[in-house]
């Protein structure tokens, strides 16, 4: 069957074979080559998905949002690179659908907004980084470096939302700025979920539904 | 020619995995497994 992992294993072990490489060079090459692969896939279905119901950007920015705070906080994992780029795929696209046809309301971005963020402000603090097996955080300078990192994303995420908030309010445009806003909202709210228990659980639910 | 664009991929793939071990997970909703050589 089609495997990233198993043709990022195959091109390192040519490599490695050609190279001279020992068994740690050829693992942490097959790493870059997986990691990189999986990235590319994840952002370039996105990309489709979204073009084919006019969300391109409503759908990147709940993406990235998701990305760059997951680089930082951790949170629970799918159990196959497939069901991955589903859930990835479907948790960009669906809200963005959803933001870009709803009536979107400033006084109730503001009121999710302030909720969303206590709730994120906390979980980060208490839970961030969320390791997994597969990639076990146990250096205690790290785990700070890592939980300092997400707290530092999240501010920048508030300062966004509150940017974009204010533009709208002065400058009046026909929406775009909210929906942009209430995307930076959703794709924190989902990053948070994914550090507790009920998100755990709920992607173990979509393992096995997949 | 061939053994420079092995060297090149190995630098590249070797840079980009030593990035991805100093984030807490991958970009996306799966993490393989991280050789040991590059955890903390």
């Amino acid at each position: 069957m089609f495997s990233l992992e198993t043709i990022a294993e195959k091109i390192a072990a040519n490599i490695a074979y050609s190279l001279h490489m020992d068994e740690d060079k050829k693992a942490v090459m097959a790493y870059g080559i997986f990691c990189f692969s999986q990235i590319l896939a994840s952002i370039l279905l996105v990309i489709l998905f979204s073009l084919l119901f006019h969300v391109l950007g409503q759908a990147l920015v709940i993406c990235f949002t998701i990305a760059i705070l997951r680089k930082y906080s951790g949170g629970a994992h799918a159990a196959t690179p497939g069901k991955c780029l589903v859930i990835g795929t479907v948790i960009s696209v669906v809200p963005a659908i959803v933001i870009t046809h709803i009536p979107v309301n400033v006084i109730w971005v503001i009121i999710l907004g302030i909720a969303a963020f206590a709730w994120a402000f906390y979980e980060v603090l208490t839970k961030a980084p969320v390791d997994s097996i597969k990639k076990p955080i146990t250096n205690a300078r790290k785990r700070k470096r890592l939980r300092n990192g997400s707290l530092v994303i999240l501010g920048i995420y508030l300062l966004v939302i509150v940017v974009l908030l204010s533009l709208h309010s002065f400058a009046g445009d026909n929406g775009h700025l909210i929906r942009y806003a209430a995307c930076i909202l959703f794709g924190t709210v989902w990053q948070t979920l994914t550090l507790t228990h009920s998100g755990g659980r709920l992607f173990a639910m979509m393992d096995l539904h997949n | 020619m061939k053994f420079k664009l092995l060297v090149l991929t190995s630098v590249l793939a070797t840079l980009l995995a030593s990035v991805f071990a100093s984030s807490a997970c991958l970009f996306a909703a799966y993490q393989p497994e991280e050789p040991k050589c590059l955890r903390d």
